[in-house]
């Protein structure tokens, strides 16, 4: 007991020291690489938020960029049409982002819309956003929106160099964390995990499912819909194609499931691996085109074989075994 | 004072009556054993009574306040929990935290939680084996980390399915002490379905019995035995059980 306390207090300064190191190199890394970290800040957060609905109180969502393009639409709209700052539209964004969960959540929920079916009522979801999206010159139609730089403004989220925009999704991320760990130690958290485990038995000890799942996907739909006004303002142009996105859904589950489902790091892990690779054989072999998903594809299938919990859970357990001696 | 009430409760799956106009009553601190042949209709009566099935006609009142048709987790709420004929704890958790599910029912703060759940364990036998996973458990183990997660959501009434199924017989002392125990020290009311009959007999103060759905006998356990009808339709015609 008392060597495993030792054990996690020198992982948790280990940990604090590279968060420290990470956050002053931003600085003097060149912007391509920062732009990596972004890119894997951006997912572990996404992730992290599709696993508190997806892995902890198990939903399956596979439509999470619905989320995305939601708070991308939303604050950019807000931004162009009405000229609200980003920062508002963030948390705006969030909001709609939650009013379209609920939404999706209650049809789903009310009538015991579990496992596969609501997995694919989610798809359904993305694909009907991104036609809504294509179908109306008010939202940019198929020619997407574009965000005029205005100067580097912190009013505007607008800045001319990588590292701020770095430094704000790592906050995000950070906060995330925060949350993700409350939940877990929490009432809530414990009545997802025993929803994910046996939704019969969590009724009978007076578990409101329907509730908690509800609760479940209005948190993980907020914090997404945050993560799409950011991403927006990151890229500066937002189309439907890549904003309601099938396979962005699919990564976002992706880095969660390769990591660690249900854990605090997995989805950091996961992005942290899978998105320099992606990024890596894109820029290499960028001439074969999906030569990166056919390598997820296979990377997921040997993860899946030989470490079914995810990376992170392997390693801790290999760590575990380490320490006993064994 | 009568605690769980049923009224002329019927159940149809489609034309196959598997609870025919059953009624019945369970006093404050009472132990009722629920028996009959397999088939005979009693987890659905469980099903039925705690909300996971509709009934199709009647009634259920339950510390006076009529529970037919509510949710199950509402009637958890209000004090009347079950445990499962196959049991079914939380497979990815722990002992320990199986039980604190249970114990956030009537505890919002995670340190009262963590009493009820420890005294729970306790209760049970289980507290040394709280960081074990519940794959990890032998059945008995499993049956008593049940009785635990329910016991932590701070009920008025059990209604236990089939605990002593599989069990030896020094576990199935141990749980008949154990309920015995629950009931005077805590004043928790209790339904069993049970066919290990040695139990039946030793626990309740009241045995009903089912056949085809319908309710046949009611009474002691001396009385029912002796019932002509029990012993006919599910003792078996020439056999003597006392």
């Amino acid at each position: 007991m008392i060597e495993q306390t030792k054990q996690n207090n020198l992982i948790k300064t280990l940990l604090y020291i590279l968060t420290i190191i990470l956050v002053l190199a931003v600085l003097k890394l060149p912007s391509n690489i920062v732009h990596v970290l972004i890119l894997v800040f951006f997912y572990a957060y996404v992730s992290t938020a599709w696993d508190i609905l997806g892995g902890y109180a198990g939903q399956m969502s596979f439509g999470h960029s619905l989320f995305i393009g939601v708070g991308a639409y939303t604050s950019t709209l807000l931004l162009l049409r009405l000229g609200i700052t980003p920062w508002i539209g963030l948390f705006v964004s969030g909001l709609i982002a939650l009013v379209i969960g609920a939404f999706m959540g209650f049809l789903c929920f009310r009538s015991n819309i579990t496992g596969f079916y609501f997995a694919l009522v989610t798809i359904v979801f993305v694909e009907i956003s991104r036609y809504l999206s294509l179908g109306f010159e008010w939202t940019g139609a198929a020619k997407g929106l574009y965000i005029p730089y205005k100067g580097n403004n912190i009013s505007n989220l607008q800045f001319d160099s990588k590292y701020m925009y770095f430094y704000v999704i790592f906050a995000m991320y950070i906060g995330i964390l925060i949350l993700y760990k409350a939940i877990m130690k929490s009432k809530s958290g414990f009545y997802f995990l025993a929803i994910r485990e046996n939704e019969e038995a969590a009724e009978s000890i007076g578990i409101n499912t329907y509730k908690y799942k509800m609760l479940a996907t209005i948190i993980s739909s907020f914090l997404v819909g945050v993560a799409g006004s950011f991403w927006a303002q990151y890229i500066t142009f937002i189309d439907p194609y890549t904003m309601f996105d099938f396979m962005l859904s699919v990564q976002i589950i992706f880095f969660a499931v390769a990591g660690g489902r249900g854990t605090l790091f997995g989805p950091l892990v996961g992005a942290a691996l899978f998105v320099p690779l992606s990024e890596g054989l894109r820029t290499m072999m960028g001439r074969i085109a999906g030569i990166n998903i056919l390598v997820y594809g296979i990377i997921l299938i040997l993860i899946l074989r030989f470490m079914p919990d995810g990376i992170f859970v392997w390693v801790k357990d290999r760590l575990k075994n380490l320490s006993h001696g064994r | 004072m009568t605690l769980l009430t049923v009224e002329n409760m019927s159940k149809n799956f489609s034309g196959l009556k598997a609870v025919t106009d059953l009624s019945l009553t369970v006093e404050e601190g009472q132990i009722c054993g629920l028996i009959g042949p397999n088939g005979a209709g009693k987890t659905t009566t469980f099903n039925l009574i705690t909300g996971f099935l509709p009934v199709s006609a009647g009634k259920i009142f339950f510390d006076k306040t009529e529970i037919t048709g509510l949710e199950s987790h509402k009637i958890c709420d209000i004090g009347l929990t079950r445990t499962f004929q196959h049991a079914q704890p939380f497979r990815g958790l722990s002992v320990h935290d199986n039980v604190l599910t249970g114990s956030f029912l009537r505890n919002k703060k995670r340190k009262d939680a963590e009493k009820i759940t420890d005294d729970a364990l306790d209760m049970v036998k289980m507290y040394e084996k709280r960081n074990k996973l519940t794959k990890d458990l032998t059945i008995g183990e499993t049956k008593r980390l049940e009785i635990a997660r329910a016991l932590a959501t701070g009920p008025k009434m059990l209604l236990l399915d089939e605990v002593m199924a599989g069990l030896t017989l020094v576990e199935v002392d141990e749980i008949i002490q154990l309920i015995f125990e629950l009931r005077d020290s805590r004043g928790i009311t209790f339904m069993l379905i049970e066919h290990v009959m040695r139990a039946v007999m030793s626990l309740s103060d009241k045995v009903v019995v089912l056949q085809h759905g319908v309710k046949i006998a009611e009474g002691t356990p001396a009385e029912v035995a002796a019932n002509e009808k029990v012993i006919e339709a599910y003792l078996g015609e020439d056999e003597n059980i006392a």
